[in-house]
């Protein structure tokens, strides 16, 4: 589905990812695991092309993403969430998911007519996401949790058919993860996605994940199923050698 | 409820101003057509800077390339002005979508920079193209049809053009693209990664914004009989600018109040003092300082998200 091809980037002389190769098969739920400051949010930034890469080259089913703008990666069939929270945080939470649906009916043009309510596929993704009592709340000055599950909404709103979250339960409250995590697979279940994650938190990861990959000092150390990982010896020596996190 | 009501006051609004030549007096009906214009020429710009979140210095580019364009096309070459207009229109929409092709590929600072740089650009060749437009002698004698040639009937002509465009910029305002364009303006990183091409919606946003600042300037040819460099000169894009400061960024209405109160206060203190440029960067102090939302906002109307109080009207609907 989703294939890595010996991406790398610097920043003014520090390889951040120095030529990751990756594959994710369709259906499956992949991690990419790797201490803090190992290059999982570049990797990740380079897939989408939020980044430009040095070298290498990204192709979903098939087709080269690399070099193409945002939304033409989007539109390949790829939904994102970011790390660091990314939402239109002045407008409600049912705007932001307008917008989210304007774009994939490739609306964003239409200049000639008012914008019309879309009121069934936003209480639609607003109930999938469990924000029907928030859809009025300024995005902004709703609770972290909350503003999480609406960036979980935009990822979804394309319906993409792989989706990449950037490490989702960041900063939130050990319920909160767990009840994150439930939303996620089931949705992904629901929709048949297949889904690409980070994730920092070890128990997560070798829970749901059917394939991970371990970045370190921006190189992918070791991919495979999770047994294979887990035993893998220079993972256990940069990683799980030492305290989870 | 109120979005009816606000549709029913407009219309009023428009048949009110539709008896200001009843008053007998020519120098209101000047001025009522002058504020018109602006009217016209701060909601096109509005649309880019309150909508947009894009500041241009160099809009009146575009109202001087309509006026350009429409004198052209009326004395020059004869054109009726039922047909001269709309080509004016056609002309500034194809150097806005040139020029704004540039400029919408940079961001914040450099955007209004370039903005500026074109704006210039345009003047020289409005100062130096003597042949076509008259060089700084001006564009003198603009051939204003007979239909045209009172002050009432131009000015009734002007209030019917100006309703319907604002009308138009209005559905444009509330569109799928013109949300979009809000959407851009808080997180383009976001709405890119929604599929949204960002700079194909800025890019229509800021040719639709140049099109309308050419019809008023084609307004403006025919209401001034004559058409000078300055038009296009950085000073007016300025002017522009503050109106809409003035009358409440991203508030659709605020800018119109602000074309209005500033030719008024214009008017005005020309009669009592020369020192009106002074006067007029006070106002833009006093406005930036305390009343960040313009006028508009004294009244409720909160713009700067631009959502806020359009949510209210449809809840209400």
């Amino acid at each position: 589905m989703l294939e890595v091809d010996g991406i790398t980037k610097s920043f003014a002389g520090f390889t951040a990812v120095n030529k990751a190769t990756l594959t994710v098969g369709v259906g499956q739920v992949h991690a990419v695991i790797g201490p803090n400051g190992a290059g999982k949010s570049t990797l990740f930034n380079l897939i989408t092309g939020h980044l430009t890469a040095d070298a290498g080259e990204v192709r979903l089913e098939g087709k080269r993403l690399t070099g193409l703008p945002p939304h033409a990666v989007v539109r390949s069939g790829l939904g994102r969430s970011f790390q660091r929270i990314s939402v239109f945080s002045k407008m409600s939470v049912r705007e932001n998911i307008q917008i989210g649906l304007v774009a994939r009916e490739r609306e964003e043009l239409c200049f000639w007519r008012p914008l019309r309510d879309r009121r069934r596929d936003t209480d639609e993704l607003l109930e999938t996401v469990g924000l029907i009592d928030e859809q009025n709340a300024t995005a902004g000055q709703m609770s972290y949790g909350k503003q999480k599950q609406l960036e979980l909404a935009l990822a979804l709103a394309g319906q993409p058919r792989i989706l990449l979250l950037d490490e989702p339960t960041a900063g939130m409250s050990p319920r909160e993860t767990d009840e994150c995590i439930e939303l996620v697979m089931r949705v992904v279940k629901e929709r048949g996605m297949t889904l690409l994650f980070t994730e920092h938190d070890m128990n997560i990861v070798f829970g749901i994940a059917d394939r991970i990959s371990v970045l370190h000092h921006g190189e992918i150390i070791a991919s495979g199923a999770p047994e294979e990982v887990r035993a893998n010896t220079s993972v256990q020596e940069v990683y799980l050698g030492r305290p989870a996190r | 409820m109120k979005a009816n009501m606000q549709i029913a006051l407009l219309a009023a609004l428009c048949l009110g101003l539709a008896l200001v030549p009843l008053s007998g007096s020519t120098y209101l009906v000047y001025l009522a057509t002058q504020i018109l214009i602006f009217i016209l020429f701060a909601t096109s710009l509005n649309l880019l800077v309150g909508y947009g979140g894009l500041i241009s210095f160099g809009h009146a580019a575009f109202f001087a390339i309509g006026g350009y364009s429409n004198a052209i096309l009326l004395t020059t070459y004869g054109v009726p002005v039922l047909l001269a207009l709309p080509g004016a229109m056609v002309v500034t929409a194809i150097l806005s979508a040139i020029i704004g092709f540039f400029c919408v590929r940079l961001t914040a600072y450099y955007f209004s920079m370039l903005t500026l740089a074109f704006g210039q650009l345009v003047w020289a060749v409005a100062f130096k193209w003597r042949a076509v437009t008259g060089g700084d002698d001006g564009f003198l004698r603009v051939a204003v049809p007979e239909w045209l040639a009172t002050p009432s009937s131009f000015y009734l002509f002007s209030l019917l053009v100006v309703a319907l465009a604002v009308a138009v910029l209005w559905v444009v305002a509330h569109s799928p693209l013109g949300r979009t364009m809000m959407a851009i303006r808080e997180n383009e990183t976001r709405a890119g990664f929604l599929g949204v091409n960002t700079r194909l919606v800025q890019l229509i946003t800021f040719t639709i914004a140049g099109t309308f600042a050419g019809l008023a300037g084609g307004l403006f040819s025919m209401f001034n009989r004559s058409l000078f460099p300055n038009s296009a000169w950085w000073l007016q894009s300025a002017e522009v600018l503050i109106m809409v400061v003035l009358g409440g960024i991203g508030s659709f209405f605020g800018p119109m109040v602000g074309a209005l109160a500033l030719i008024l206060l214009n008017r005005l203190t020309l009669q009592l003092t020369e020192y009106w440029p002074a006067l007029l960067a006070i106002i833009l102090i006093v406005t930036l300082f305390f009343f960040p939302n313009g006028i508009a906002g004294l009244f409720g109307s909160r713009p700067a998200p631009g959502l806020r109080d359009e949510r209210g009207e449809k809840s209400d609907a």
